[in-house]
């Protein structure tokens, strides 16, 4: 089976140009993601793993290395040195990204934050809304919240609010920054089964989980991250 | 992938005479826009972007920086020295500052909506806030009385202004509602094209809420391409999905709305991320 996600030799440092530094966050990172499967980013905190998953969605610009995503029409595309217009387009319809953080705009109620995925594909407003509603429900997020904005919800009502968002439109390939961080461990079992149901329907992951007893239950894959060395060096001596 | 609808190329701008040294030591490396030797002001310089329909591009940078030149340009309220652009509609492409000035008129009176910080540069007080409207359908071949009225009072309850108050001049208004009627004056001739120009600035922040949320409601249900300058990066990390980044008349950097607000390259927009609220 091919790869729908090969990152080859990846690289990540943040030039801080007021400290004069040159921080570094992962080096030389290699991996592969498949279809149906999940790889579990694992390692220290600070080794680069979230980092990893932002250069994907190019939240981060990558420093150096290829991530060689295949899209659905068969093309190959590095997504570090795609053109924006590429990787907006792709957003929409091919790579999802759930963080542990809910980003989204105020004033807007939890069912259209969720709904919206689906409208930005050009579904109609009653079926986004009633998918949006039963993913809800699977979640376990109580009917009397769906129309209340999400500012107000607990930690964990609002990723799991980020859950349904970043899975309603069933992505290709799905990023997962420890999404279960600040649930029970009922809720958990719940993001668990639904993670499960989605990767069997052929949704490739990459994944940061907390737990390493969560890795062994969906992951296919591991791939450990080793803690960047020489914390950090000056941009001068860089030159 | 969606349509270009704009392309913008070189474009410049230099008040004054101009020298053959201006470029060269002007622009944020040199910490000016002025000239040292002719005094010329390097308004903008090589500014390029694309626009995709229905995208949300933001220009931010500080006052000065040359970001309410560049949509002036292309709005002709303002010549640019140099540059081209080119703006695709129904298969049509025309290229904006070689067409002649019936032409830029007309496109500028039935494609393009722009929407100023300032409502007395938008709007003409001296007629009511539905006369403001019938005006630009006047313009654009609408000359059926009730048919204009009828568009006015949509177009104003789109943009929450009570209806009733339509044959009120504008002084009379609020600083929001003013705002909110040049952006119903903009769009009633339905453009692809939205120009908005500090929209927000000077607003309360209920009201600055609103209206941004305005915008984003046109954008979903007409699918019109804006261009949003701003120095308020909350403006932009709300509106926009990619921005450049604009320093004393030059493009410092330019991508993704997330990307160069949580991974800014440039120093300055490092700076200026840093220093946001």
């Amino acid at each position: 089976m091919d790869a729908i996600l090969k990152i080859e030799a990846l690289e990540k440092s943040f030039s801080l140009h007021e400290q004069q530094k040159r921080i570094p966050s992962c080096l030389n990172v290699n991996l592969q993601v498949f279809p149906g499967q999940l790889t579990a980013l694992t390692g220290p905190t600070g080794a680069g793993k979230s980092s990893v998953l932002k250069c994907v969605y190019r939240s981060y610009l990558p420093s150096s290395g290829r991530i060689l995503f295949r899209s659905q029409d068969g093309m190959v595309r590095d997504l570090a040195a795609a053109a924006d217009s590429e990787i907006l387009a792709l957003r929409e319809s091919e790579i999802g990204f759930v963080t542990q953080f809910l980003h989204c705009l105020p004033r807007k109620t939890a069912l259209q934050i969720v709904a919206e995925p689906l409208l930005k594909k050009g579904c109609s407003h009653q079926q986004a809304n009633e998918n949006a509603g039963a993913l809800l429900q699977l979640l376990n997020v109580p009917q009397r919240l769906w129309a209340v904005p999400p500012a107000t919800f607990s930690g964990g009502e609002k990723q799991r609010i980020n859950l349904a968002r970043g899975l309603i439109a069933r992505p290709r390939l799905l990023l997962l920054d420890e999404p279960t961080a600040s649930l029970d461990g009922a809720t958990t079992d719940r993001v668990l089964e639904l993670l499960q149901i989605v990767k069997e329907e052929g949704v490739a992951m990459l994944a940061i989980f907390h737990h390493p007893a969560l890795v062994s239950r969906l992951a296919e894959h591991v791939v450990e991250l080793e803690q960047a060395k020489n914390l950090e060096t000056s941009l001068e001596s860089m030159q | 992938m969606k349509k270009k609808i704009l392309s913008v190329r070189g474009l410049s701008k230099t008040y004054g005479l101009g020298c053959g040294l201006c470029l060269e030591v002007t622009g944020p490396e040199h910490e000016t826009n002025v000239c040292r030797f002719c005094g010329s002001v390097v308004a903008i310089h090589g500014v390029g972007f694309d626009l995709h329909e229905g995208e949300i591009l933001g220009i931010m940078g500080e006052s000065g920086s040359g970001k309410s030149t560049v949509v002036k340009t292309l709005y002709f309220d303002e010549k640019p020295g140099r540059g081209e652009a080119v703006f695709t509609d129904d298969a049509q492409a025309y290229s904006l500052f070689e067409i002649n000035p019936a032409r830029q008129r007309w496109l500028r009176n039935h494609r393009f909506g722009m929407v100023y910080q300032n409502p007395h540069l938008g709007l003409n007080f001296n007629v009511s806030a539905g006369g403001n409207i019938a005006e630009r359908l006047l313009m654009s071949d609408v000359a059926h009385y009730g048919q204009i009225r009828k568009r006015a009072v949509e177009l104003l309850e789109k943009t929450e202004v009570l209806p009733q108050r339509m044959d009120e001049s504008p002084r009379r208004f609020s600083g929001g509602m003013q705002q909110r009627v040049q952006i119903a004056k903009a769009l009633a001739t339905r453009p692809p094209l939205l120009l908005l120009d500090e929209v927000t600035t000077g607003l309360d922040l209920s009201v600055q809420a609103r209206i941004l949320d305005l915008i984003l409601e046109i954008q979903r249900e007409l699918n019109t391409a804006m261009v949003v300058v701003t120095h308020d990066l909350g403006v932009i990390r709300l509106l926009t999905s990619r921005a450049l980044v604009m320093k004393y008349g030059r493009i410092v950097e330019s991508g993704l709305t997330d990307q160069i607000l949580e991974d800014p390259q440039h120093a300055y927009t490092q700076r200026l991320v840093a220093s946001a609220l």
